[in-house]
């Protein structure tokens, strides 16, 4: 099988001849930037260094997914947020947020044409012209929710949801036509599958906001899109799994803080999980037979896409990252560790 | 739920039920324990008699007797009474188990100095569960009162106090599930009948916004709680605090509201602050105001009797309210506004005020009358 016919096969919920190794996240790491000579912040938004260091990933590393979209704020920078894009070792993150009322906010017309926007979309046609035939690249969107934070302030869009929720509404359904423009632009660039951050996490919002707000926005926004999409957020969302999976997501990309069993029990019949590699404990900060451990473990679970949980800090070490791949490798899905 | 059936089951073994055949099933007609050899019954025959356990705020049991005889139903009761008994000791335990939110509470709003913990400790026990102690909190505070005590004015032990127990972990889980509160809020009873929220929120410049979400939230607290069959909720919330240690005074001030509110406003619900301006401020006032002006005040007022005095304050009251308007005041009082006029004037003979003249006197008049109730409110208790 091909890492395409794998991935997707595994998205249907196929037999495959192992457990694809997918990133719906940034894989980036320092060791991946010292081996391309393309290193961070400038990767970000330049279209060669930016394809080079994702294609690492799958050239070197064995991960049977491309994905170009190494931050969370092309989108942000498009819309006029001021960015520290960091360093090396530090990821970016929205130091002016531009939005001093929500109903300010209109879709610019040339929002496509936007350097940041332009770049990414450049770098995943070279991708796909080089790698496109056996290998899922993937695009990547922010969503309307955590587009909000970027834009607004996430205390100030959390105050308003409470104060003013007919205006957070109004506001995300705009917001959601950058990210319908932004994921289709990425497909008609050749993305095979998107995946979509949306931060609606337990430490902030409630399973009903989600619900009565979001899904419904969700719901229509996939209804829309004709190829795969993964739905990224973080932390324990348990008490919101079973919305999620009403979202019309292909796959949810689940961190470790869920128990695997359940989720899968929740999720039954109407989507996948991939995931949920720890970061902290194992990827950043384990040895490659704990590595093995964890990624045998999360097979056995029951996990048919192998991801690590989330984003990477840059200080994996590719070493670890290459365990996942030779791992999954080794293992019938669903059977344990070959002999 | 497996203990419960077990349980059961050691019951039905073990009571004397002389020789009647008896059923424990779930909603569904599953037999959970039986003393036949049945493995399911359908829906009840004329022949059986049957009786209805709740088990939890979902799910009933029922206990199915084959025959409907005076021994068949004898033993049902028997294993009704006994069933229903180690449901309420048992909720009880669970109700009694401290969860870690229950500690957190505890710990933070500690009425004794010596054993509240240093902030960093306290920070500590925050964090050891998740929570972030950097964000900004105020605490909604709801007091329940038991409606079941308005029917019941003896103190028979009839199974209340674990029923009512039950029904406020129902109470506290509604209120967990408020859509407003993530996981970063924390939620747990506190004393004999209060359940504390300690809403987190992330830091923003305009803080006039933390009172008006705390007053939203706090209001779909109350709607979310008004089907309680058994409790009346009373509401306030306290001051947003940038630190942990804090947090207590946030408590005292929701706890001041819900005390003068009880009082003054007669009625369950939300109190605001703002709708407790004049008892806020009385209950803050110098001891030299209260000694020098208003007890003196009180007394005078008090030498033609109780009734007069409160007549006239209800009089001046209105009076003020109604703008020092003599026709408006007597129409809001359904009396002839030369009684208005009469009751002005005796009231300015025996205290020396005129507030329709002063606006200083307008105040003490205010806080007069808030003064006397709040008073009359600690007598009768």
């Amino acid at each position: 099988m091909t890492s395409k016919e794998r991935v997707h096969s595994a998205l249907l919920g196929q037999e495959t001849d192992y457990c694809p190794v997918i990133n719906p996240t940034t894989l980036v790491t320092y060791e991946s930037m010292l081996h391309t000579g393309c290193f961070f912040p400038q990767a970000h938004t330049d279209t060669d260094k930016m394809a080079a260091l994702a294609a690492y990933g799958h050239t070197v590393l064995g991960f049977d997914t491309i994905m170009p979209y190494l931050s969370l704020h092309l989108e942000a920078a498009a819309l006029s947020c001021q960015i520290d894009w960091g360093y090396a070792d530090k990821l970016p993150s929205v130091t002016i947020y531009p939005i001093k009322d929500l109903r300010e906010f209109t879709v610019p017309s040339n929002f496509l044409d936007r350097k940041p926007i332009k770049s990414l979309l450049a770098a995943i046609r070279i991708l796909k012209h080089k790698h496109g035939k056996d290998t899922v690249i993937v695009g990547k969107v922010v969503g309307p929710w955590t587009l909000a934070y970027h834009l607004y302030g996430a205390a100030n869009i959390l105050m308003d949801i409470i104060i003013e929720p007919l205006r957070v509404v109004e506001a995300l359904h705009e917001l959601k036509e950058i990210s319908m423009l932004f994921a289709q632009a990425q497909m008609e660039a050749g993305a095979d599958m998107i995946t979509w951050s949306d931060h609606v996490t337990g430490d902030l919002v409630s399973p009903q906001i989600y619900s009565d707000y979001l899904l419904p926005i969700h719901q229509d926004c996939m209804r829309k899109l004709q190829v795969p999409v993964v739905l990224h957020v973080c932390g324990n969302v348990m008490d919101r799994l079973h919305l999620f999976a009403n979202g019309g997501f292909a796959a949810f990309h689940i961190d470790s803080r869920n128990p695997i069993p359940e989720a899968l029990e929740i999720v039954k019949g109407k989507m996948m999980l991939t995931g949920n590699i720890n970061i902290p404990n194992i990827l950043l900060n384990g040895s490659t037979a704990e590595v093995r451990e964890e990624v045998t473990a999360v097979i056995r679970d029951g996990i048919r896409l192998i991801s690590p949980e989330c984003g990477l800090p840059t200080r994996v070490p590719n070493a670890n990252l290459f365990e996942v791949v030779k791992t999954a490798r080794r293992c019938s899905c669903g059977k344990g560790v070959k002999a | 739920m497996q203990q419960l059936i077990i349980f059961a089951e050691q019951l039905l073994r073990t009571l004397p039920l002389n020789g009647a055949v008896l059923y424990i099933t779930n909603a569904t007609g599953k037999i959970l324990a039986g003393t036949g050899n049945e493995a399911f019954l359908g829906p009840g025959s004329d022949e059986c008699y049957q009786e209805k356990v709740a088990i939890s705020a979902q799910e009933t049991w029922h206990i199915i007797a084959v025959e409907n005889d005076e021994r068949h139903v004898a033993a049902l009761r028997i294993v009704k009474v006994t069933l229903e008994t180690a449901i309420d000791s048992l909720l009880f335990t669970q109700a009694n188990v401290r969860g870690p939110e229950e500690a957190i509470v505890e710990q933070l709003l500690a009425e004794s100095d010596d054993i509240h913990p240093h902030e960093l400790e306290l920070s500590g026990i925050v964090r050891k569960h998740g929570f972030d102690t950097t964000l900004p909190r105020a605490v909604i505070l709801i007091e329940l009162e038991e409606k079941i005590n308005r029917y019941f004015n003896i103190n028979l032990d009839l199974g209340y106090d674990a029923s009512a127990l039950r029904a406020k972990t129902t109470v506290v889980q509604a209120v967990k599930e408020n859509r407003y509160l993530n996981k970063q809020d924390i939620v747990a009873p506190y004393g004999y009948n209060q359940i504390v929220i300690i809403k987190a929120f992330m830091a923003i410049s305009d803080t006039g916004k933390y009172y008006t979400a705390l007053e939203k939230i706090a209001l779909e607290v109350l709607n979310d709680l008004a089907t309680s069959k058994i409790f009346l909720p009373r509401l306030a919330y306290g001051k947003v605090c940038d630190s942990l240690g804090d947090i207590k005074q946030s408590y005292q001030e929701a706890k001041r509201l819900l005390h003068l509110g009880s009082q003054t406003l007669g009625r369950n619900g939300l109190y605001r602050a703002e709708d407790l301006l004049a008892e806020l401020m009385v209950f803050g006032l110098p001891s030299a105001i209260v000694e020098k002006i208003l007890r003196p005040l009180t007394r005078r007022l008090q030498a033609d009797g109780d009734e007069t005095c409160h007549e006239l304050l209800r009089y001046m009251e209105t009076y003020i309210l109604a703008g020092y308007n003599i026709s408006e005041t007597a129409q809001k009082l359904y009396v002839h506004r030369n009684t208005v006029a009469g009751k002005i004037e005796k009231y300015k003979a025996i205290t020396g005020l005129d507030p329709g003249e002063h606006f200083d006197d307008a105040i003490l008049t205010k806080l007069l009358a808030v003064y006397l109730r709040l008073e009359q409110g600690l007598a009768a208790k």
